[in-house]
């Protein structure tokens, strides 16, 4: 995979009072983080807490009320979502969104999209440089293919492919527009366990290479196994950030999760 | 080759023979006609089957171009190639004026748009008597007789005229082919099936969805030309919701995203009902009740339910 | 200056009738999410209705026609929404929508099989009797279209926000899954609506015919005009719909009156046109 441009150790995304409003309805409330550039940052709560909110707000699809999202030290709030991707930071969503008729292959090599330099006339006319970046663009689609172990159903319509298939032809997908930061919104949800080892491969070998990764999931295993370090959040506050061991002895947590009780010690 | 370039090129064979074996001039002339059609309908597929746009003021773009191309003719004396491609140019930088703002608006909203904006420009020809005659604009010059190589071909004559709209048809459906096949086209049909996914992934939905109206604007455009100049006379309605409103319906019955499909489209509901002199009437019941079946049978038209019954069948229909 | 308020009643009865199918298919889209544009066709029902109630009865017997109407209209209401609506409902958004267009297309080209494609003028007992109020002369029949138009207006709102059953169509309307968990029949909501919207817009026919040329296609324009009307009044919004039609019936009558009466239709269309345009992101939900 390509190297990312960025120092390691570096702040890649800030958010400083970050505040998301929906009419009465306060989703994020004057939330701050800061997520280092290679890390695996996790994002767990209760369901209903903010955390898909949050992501929202990073790429930029529902407006910010209040505060702030810097990447790389640009803002967000003026830039439209598109852009948001192109600047590379790409999510992926928490249902099985996909373009269900397109064939897997086709599929991933959407994402290629903004990296693409073809104009209109170069494909009418089928220039020279048109063919050779198409030529490109399915090599790199190919390699995604393989990688995400997805060869056997290339020419498939994406609907057609099983829950399992579909989250990772998102992931592949998403990896084709050669992203820095890359939003995993519950990419485990409804998979058995062979599947769950397959993907949580998949997003170790993604970190090895150095994207940047935030992830919701509701596993607490697996998030305690791969995650560099996590924030809680509930009611649409912050909780706690930490390290996984930190995050989950901590009472609040617990709290949260399983409700309070003077006498309960479990986790 | 694929097999389904098989089919095509046997099909384009066929367009190509014709003249040679149907020597009515009747017969000519509503094969003439259909081809303007299907040239028509593609352009709304472009729109609608590829990108996911339902416009209900497609004919407009229609109208303009024919009505473009014969008043260059008529007040300028223009000659007939020359007033097409202003027809054209005119049509799409019109068309990229209304889709700017409009193209934001998703779902019904951006269909009756269309339709508001198609239903204005007919009242606006229909009005505006001293420019477009009105009711009825005639006269419209036939095409020259040319020397070429020696030969002199009449490109008036029902012949010539039928191949100059087969190599149209080609031409169009070479274009929409090449544009599908690219970025440009995935991007359609990203926008199509999850506008929201695709502008996660950086696609400009918005830059797509002009590209795609201002592309089949053009074409209509073309098509309204060609129309023009063979009818000799055109009347406000071409660019009507009448109009808009069939065309739909021919390209939702025969197949969205298929080249059967615009085949079929103009075949059925426009080719087969002008023979049945009885059944003008019944015409508007037939198509609804034919809209509707397909809609909640057969949504992905006729050529879309073929293909849907095998793999190997689906290979075989272009 | 009479003219002033000539054309002000004027507008405010076109506007009335507008408000009615306004009211019909913000109660369907509410529900449904489906612009229903087979209420044009059930408009022109309503018309062809009491035409033929005065052609067979004469025309004192014009009211009687409410009766046909509301048994036809009931019965449309039901087949529509059980045979076609429902089944394309799960389907994508656009499916509903060209569902519609293809009622609509089925009701006009039927109407023009059996009632024939020349344009017809019926007389009500109430188009001769003038009311003159100030400078401002109006046949009973157009004060009718008003004064029904209000009652309806009223009745409907208090059907949707003080009664039971209103609580349990906009329930429905907000979230059908939830209120399905409520113990709430969506289905029996859904068809219900149906029923008053159609009533409403067989109604508005039986109201309008006498004033205007009845023919097949007399619903298209105005159902388009409603369409517009819901859309900026808001999309479900009870009294959106009531004033954004009185407003749209007023823009056209002074328009046609102060402007140019050729291209009256243009500025419903028009005035659609620069709202959307100007309100890009969508016109606010209800």
């Amino acid at each position: 995979m390509d190297s990312i441009k960025t120092v390691k150790n570096s702040t890649l995304l800030k958010a400083d009072m970050l505040s998301v409003t929906f009419g009465r309805l306060k989703a994020v409330d004057n939330i701050d983080f800061e997520i280092q550039a290679g890390e695996l940052f996790g994002l767990i709560g209760p369901n209903g807490a903010g955390k898909t909110t949050i992501f929202n707000a990073i790429t930029n699809t529902v407006p910010i009320s209040g505060g702030s999202v810097r990447f790389m030290g640009k803002f967000i709030h003026g830039t439209k979502p598109h852009e948001v991707a192109k600047m590379g930071v790409v999510r992926i969503f928490q249902s099985a969104t996909i373009f269900t008729k397109t064939p897997v292959l086709v599929h991933i090599m959407n994402g290629l999209h903004c990296r693409s330099t073809t104009t209109y006339w170069g494909a009418l006319l089928r220039t020279p440089s048109f063919k050779k970046e198409e030529a490109g663009n399915r090599k790199r689609a190919r390699e995604l293919l393989k990688f995400t172990n997805l060869e056997c159903v290339e020419d498939q319509p994406a609907g057609s492919l099983s829950w399992a298939q579909q989250k990772r032809l998102m992931l592949a997908t998403a990896l084709s527009v050669d992203p820095k930061l890359i939003l995993l919104d519950e990419p485990i949800a409804g998979m058995n366990a062979d599947e769950i080892a397959e993907m949580i491969e998949l997003i170790k070998t993604i970190r090895t290479n150095g994207i940047t990764t935030i992830v919701i999931d509701h596993n607490m295993k697996v998030m305690m196994n791969i995650c560099d370090r996590m924030m809680v959040m509930n009611f649409g506050q912050k909780l706690t950030e930490g390290p996984p061991e930190t995050v989950a002895q901590d009472p609040r947590v617990i709290e949260a999760y399983l409700g309070s009780s003077k006498n309960d010690q479990s986790q | 080759m694929q097999p389904r370039t098989i089919i095509f090129l046997a099909l384009g064979l066929m367009a190509l023979v014709i003249p040679l074996i149907v020597k009515s001039n009747y017969w000519l002339y509503m094969l003439t006609i259909l081809g303007i059609f299907m040239i028509l309908v593609s352009s709304l597929d472009l729109l609608y089957g590829f990108t996911g746009l339902a416009s209900l003021g497609h004919a407009a773009f229609f109208g303009i171009g024919a009505y473009c191309t014969a008043l260059f003719q008529l007040k300028f004396g223009f000659p007939f190639l020359v007033s097409l491609i202003i027809g054209i140019f005119l049509t799409t930088l019109f068309s990229t004026l209304i889709g700017w703002p409009m193209l934001r608006i998703r779902g019904p909203y951006f269909a009756l748009g269309t339709l508001a904006f198609g239903t204005i420009i007919t009242i606006i020809i229909h009005n505006w008597d001293e420019l477009t005659g009105g009711v009825s604009l005639s006269g419209i010059p036939l095409l020259p007789k040319v020397e070429l190589l020696g030969l002199s071909i009449d490109f008036a004559s029902k012949r010539s005229y039928y191949y100059i709209v087969i190599f149209s048809l080609f031409l169009t459906i070479l274009i929409i082919r090449r544009l599908m096949d690219s970025k440009i086209g995935r991007a359609f049909e990203s926008i199509r099936e999850n506008q929201d996914l695709a502008v996660a992934l950086g696609v400009n939905s918005l830059r797509y969805k002009l590209i795609s109206f201002a592309t089949a604007s053009a074409i209509a455009a073309g098509a309204g030309g060609l129309y023009a100049n063979y009818m000799g006379a055109i009347e406000p309605e071409i660019a009507g919701s009448h109009m808009s409103f069939n065309l739909l319906v021919m390209i939702v019955v025969g197949g969205p995203g298929t080249i059967t499909g615009t085949i079929i489209g103009p075949l059925l509901l426009w080719f087969v009902p002008e023979f049945l002199e009885a059944a003008q009437a019944y015409r508007p019941l037939f198509f609804g009740l034919l809209l509707l079946l397909v809609i909640i049978f057969m949504p992905m038209g006729i050529a879309g339910r073929i293909r849907a019954i095998d793999p190997r069948i689906d290979r075989w229909i272009p | 200056m009479g003219e002033f308020f000539q054309y002000t009643a004027n507008g405010l009865i076109t506007g009335g009738a507008y408000g009615l199918l306004a009211l019909a298919m913000t109660m369907i889209y509410g529900i449904l999410s489906v612009p229903n544009f087979a209420l044009g066709g059930v408009y022109a029902i309503g018309a062809f209705i009491s035409f033929y109630v005065i052609s067979w009865m004469g025309s004192a017997y014009y009211l009687l026609s409410i009766i046909p109407v509301v048994i036809l209209t009931g019965i449309l209401a039901l087949i529509t929404e059980k045979l076609v609506f429902r089944p394309l409902h799960d389907g994508p958004h656009t499916a509903g929508f060209i569902g519609a267009l293809g009622l609509y297309a089925i009701l006009e080209g039927g109407g023009n099989i059996l009632f024939g494609p020349t344009w017809r003028t019926i007389a009500s007992p109430y188009n001769d009797v003038i009311i003159q109020i100030g400078p401002v002369f109006l046949t009973l029949q157009r004060v009718l279209i008003l004064v029904i138009c209000l009652i309806f207006a009223t009745g409907i709102f208090y059907l949707v926000y003080h009664t039971m059953i209103g609580k349990m169509i906009r329930a429905s309307s907000e979230n059908k899954d939830v209120a399905q968990l409520m113990g709430i029949s969506t289905n029996r909501m859904t068809s219900l609506t149906f029923i008053v919207g159609y009533l409403l817009a067989g109604i508005a026919g039986v109201l309008v015919a006498p004033t205007a040329l009845v023919g097949a296609s007399m619903g298209l324009t105005p159902i388009l005009k409603a369409f517009i009307v819901v859309a900026l009044g808001g999309l479900g919004s009870v009294t959106g719909a009531i004033v954004g039609g009185f407003i749209l019936g007023l823009a056209e009558d002074y328009g046609a009156a102060y402007i140019s009466s050729m291209y009256k239709d243009i500025f419903s269309f028009g005035i659609f046109l620069v709202v959307l345009l100007l309100m890009p992101k969508g016109l606010y939900r209800r």
